[in-house]
């Protein structure tokens, strides 16, 4: 029972890092918090599932999900946030805003009731009496891989230094010759494609109704909380902790808790530690 | 609209307004009141279908108005409709379930969401502004997923039904008037707040919280004061809400009813009063009388705030206001112009003459301190005393722990060990208590609040020192404490400001910027004045000036000047003694000149070149 517990909490965990490593990347070089994450959550998974229903195979449409999303993404922060630069308080009420405002457009043409899409990895493995559905598998997989190619991308390549410049010393990274207007595209594409694959990866076993991004989103802001905004290995850490946290209590107690109780646990933890677990001050 | 802006300064200088004070105060009294007036006549004019939808927009108004002053010191808060909601649910469980009075059950609403508040509001505002945004939009979703599922307390999805009209109401005409006392007396109480010293001290800790700090505003205090506040009225309107609609669920108070709130203040402009009552009555009644609902509200909504955002980033009030401002300025009196030379009062060459004695009593006395980063020494056994009347120079090339010592004498910073005494006590814990036991610092960069007017900047900072009864700090206006504008007054004529009183600190040429950030440091009475490079990036005539000015700041009182700098023809003229840092170190104390001249500070300053 246990170990069932904690292998399920770490599939949950394994899934919170890539919306929360998204969000917490984009905090900590362009200082914007993405309200609009939840809803590019909803369009990776929106569009998986329209790309299946013309006919194209669950893979590729994941992947062709992200990519549409990412550059979403990446446009979003050309038209609109990089006039909101530095100025935390409007770009947050600008996010919400366009969350608001995808969320309402999109609910005019996607279907209100609920859809599915079927995946490849069908039934479960089971090791030792504990069961995972091969889907869950799938996607622990893949978001380890994604966040060991992201972190390998930030240290080694010329475009991840300047990431990694620019989140440190905005002005020594200007003069250095790195360009901010390049950066900013790139860091809200990429964390917008994680939330997009993260949206497809989730509907072969979610129901897919226009509010499925509403969920990942709180969870993945009470997963940067924990683990301090800004700070990608602490994000790791916290969301693996809110995972194991919701999984124990779903099987523990009840379901509906969980949320409840991974709050309780990320404020409990700001009053002893406030920045987080590793945040920066 | 120019009725409600805060008071110009009326004796000190000339009011850089077209409108006169007295005038000023009198429409922010009539014009209210005509309003009231139109409303009490409104139901009688309407049919009761306007009638329900003049009700929710005074409920939407008072939350609008209860909400703005946490936005005024520059937080989003995502829960004020989820207080608004646990004001409801109080009313209705205490009014249906225990058959509780009318307004014993509104009050209890205002009490528990203001508890609520409070408890979310200390953990969340004690860090970034981030992780408020963050926990109040988590707070919203989870207390509706717990309202939800505690089926026997609040009826979970299914809510509660049959909630009663308080007696003696008996129409929605009835109630329309109930809900507009209600609002009005929200209105008219955060009237009262945006003009009392809390309101000043708001605008000051968004338009610069650490500067808020260094002369004695708490941040959190005041910011969490204006989160509990917002929450007991957002309760008690909850409460109403909950009487006049009869029925209440989850679904009443989603995400979007908190969004809302948040864009009524954004499109009406946090800067005025007014802001957040014509943005809310925008909001709730124009999607309405366009006919639309549901999503398209929601559309409405926040393409007004993008509209808004990119078009008219203060909003709609503060964008009108002040362009009325500038047509009016431009056809009547003439606004003060900036004078571009600065005046002390009194002959500043004879200050030198009759300075005060430096005299024995030590008010600092920094005894080895140090601070390290990861491992590098920013800051390592540092010491140095400071008696009252002198003036020290602390110098050193870049890098080698000046600021961080500043930060370390000021509370900014906890040193790793060593410790610091100002008149003769420990450092207390926070900046904000740090000013209060005698010890005022300038920033290099932001040492004023930008969108406060030169003589906010200072009047923010007078009395830095003493503690403030917390009824006068709420209630009583800023510009009736007369000993406080007297005081603010006579620094800016001291330092040549008086005729910038009225003008806007972002709006000063920069030599002034400078100067109006040692005012705000006097302005706190300290005994200890650390500044932080005053003179970088001046013209040379213009550290000629400063340095007068501070002659003859130091010639009339008995302070102690602590003055990091670059420009060597500042230490030479005012300092007494000179500590020079390389590295985190000392390498060389004493009077000026020796220590000026010593081979140490040569080879620190050139690297090594002296050698040759």
């Amino acid at each position: 029972m246990f170990t069932q517990v904690l292998v399920n909490g770490i599939v949950l965990g394994a899934f919170f890092s890539l919306m929360a490593v998204g969000l917490t990347l984009i905090f900590g070089v362009l200082r914007v918090v993405s309200f609009v994450h939840g809803v590019l959550f909803m369009l990776g998974a929106y569009t998986t599932w329209v790309l299946t229903k013309h006919g194209v195979p669950y893979l590729p449409a994941v992947l062709g999900a992200g990519l549409a999303v990412g550059m979403f993404g990446a446009l979003l922060e050309l038209a609109v946030f990089r006039r909101f630069r530095g100025m935390l308080v409007e770009g947050a009420v600008v996010a919400i805003a366009l969350a608001i405002l995808i969320q309402n457009l999109a609910n005019q043409v996607i279907p209100l009731s609920p859809q599915s899409v079927s995946t490849p990895f069908e039934g479960s493995a089971h090791v030792g009496g504990v069961y995972v559905a091969w889907h869950r598998v799938f996607v622990v997989v893949v978001a380890v891989a994604l966040i060991a190619g992201l972190a390998l991308f930030i240290k080694r390549h010329r475009f991840g230094r300047a990431i990694r410049a620019l989140q440190q010393n905005p002005h020594a990274a200007e003069l250095q010759g790195i360009r901010p207007d390049l950066v900013g595209p790139l860091v809200f594409g990429m964390g917008a494609m994680l939330a997009g694959l993260a949206g497809g990866l989730i509907v072969p076993v979610q129901q897919l109704l226009p509010e499925i991004g509403e969920a990942p989103l709180l969870d993945s802001f009470v997963v940067v909380v924990l683990g301090g905004l800004g700070s990608v290995e602490g994000t790791l850490i916290a969301a693996m902790l809110i995972g194991i946290a919701q999984s124990a209590t779903s099987t523990y107690w009840t379901a509906p808790a969980a949320v409840t109780v991974s709050f309780v646990i990320a404020i409990a933890v700001l009053v002893v530690r406030p920045q987080g677990l590793l945040g920066d001050e | 609209m120019s009725s409600v802006t805060a008071a110009p300064p009326k004796k000190v200088s000339p009011p850089a307004r077209a409108l006169p004070a007295r005038a000023t105060s009198a429409a922010s009294v009539i014009l209210p009141l005509l309003l009231l007036a139109a409303l009490f006549a409104a139901p009688g004019m309407v049919g009761s279908y306007q009638t329900h939808l003049f009700v929710l927009c005074l409920l939407a108004v008072g939350l609008a108005v209860s909400y703005r002053p946490l936005l005024l010191a520059n937080q989003v808060s995502l829960a004020h409709g989820a207080l608004y909601a646990i004001g409801a649910y109080t009313f209705a469980i205490l009014a249906v379930d225990h058959g509780v009075g009318f307004w014993l059950a509104v009050g209890a609403g205002g009490v528990v969401a203001l508890a609520a508040s409070i408890l979310i509001g200390i953990p969340s505002l004690r860090t970034s502004d981030a992780y408020f945004f963050l926990i109040t939009f988590a707070f919203s979703v989870v207390l509706i997923s717990i309202i939800q599922n505690s089926q026997s307390l609040t009826g979970g999805f299914g809510g509660i039904s049959g909630i009663p009209y308080p007696p003696g109401v008996k129409t929605e005409e009835d109630f329309f008037y109930l809900a507009l006392v209600v609002v009005a007396v929200t209105v008219a109480v955060f009237m009262v707040l945006d003009r009392s010293r809390w309101g000043l001290e708001l605008r000051g800790v968004g338009s610069s919280p650490q500067l808020a700090e260094a002369v004695g505003i708490g941040r959190k205090g005041t910011l969490l004061l204006a989160f509990g506040i917002g929450a007991f009225f957002a309760g008690i309107l909850g409460g109403v809400y909950a009487s006049f609609i009869g029925f209440i669920a989850p679904q009443s108070f989603n995400l979007w009813l908190s969004v809302s709130i948040l864009t009524s203040v954004i499109v009406g402009g946090v800067r005025y009063i007014w802001g957040g009552v014509i943005g809310a009555a925008f909001i709730s009644l124009v999607p309405g009388w366009m006919g639309l609902g549901g999503t398209w509200e929601a559309i409405f909504g926040a393409c007004s705030v993008i509209v808004v955002m990119f078009v008219m980033r203060r909003g709609i009030v503060t964008e009108a206001v002040a362009f009325f401002r500038r047509r009016s300025a431009a056809v009547g009196a003439p606004v003060a112009p900036v004078s571009h030379v600065l005046e002390p009062s009194g002959g500043a060459e004879e200050a030198a003459a009759v300075r005060q004695p430096v005299t024995d009593d030590v008010v600092l006395d920094v005894r080895s301190i140090a601070k390290s980063f990861g491992g590098v020494h920013a800051v390592r056994d540092v010491s140095f005393q400071l008696r009252a009347g002198e003036t020290l120079g602390l110098i050193g090339p870049n890098g080698s722990g000046k600021t961080t010592t500043f930060d370390l004498i000021s509370g900014f910073r906890r040193p790793d060990s060593g410790e610091v005494l100002v008149n003769g006590a420990a450092l207390p814990r926070s900046p904000h208590r740090v000013v209060r036991s005698g010890l005022a610092r300038s920033f290099q960069a932001t040492s004023v609040f930008a969108e406060l007017t030169v003589f906010e900047n200072v009047l923010l900072a007078v009395g830095g020192q003493t503690r403030r009864n917390p009824v006068r700090r709420l209630l009583m206006p800023v510009r009736r404490s007369r000993r406080e504008r007297a005081l603010a007054a006579s620094i800016l004529a001291e330092l040549g400001l008086s005729a910038s009183a009225g003008v806007v600190a972002e709006d000063l040429p920069y030599g002034h910027k400078k100067v109006l950030g040692i005012a705000v440091g006097l302005a706190t009475e300290p005994d200890v004045l650390c500044l932080d490079e005053p003179a970088t990036g001046m013209t040379e005539a213009e550290i000629d000036h400063l340095i007068a000015i501070l002659e003859h700041v130091r010639a009339g009182r008995r302070i102690a000047i602590i003055v990091i700098e670059h420009r060597l023809a500042v230490i030479r003229t005012l300092c007494d003694r000179v500590v020079a840092l390389r590295a985190g170190e000392v390498i060389a104390v004493g009077e000026a000149e020796p220590v000026l001249e010593s081979k140490a500070v040569a080879e620190a300053f050139l690297g090594g070149a002296a050698n040759d």
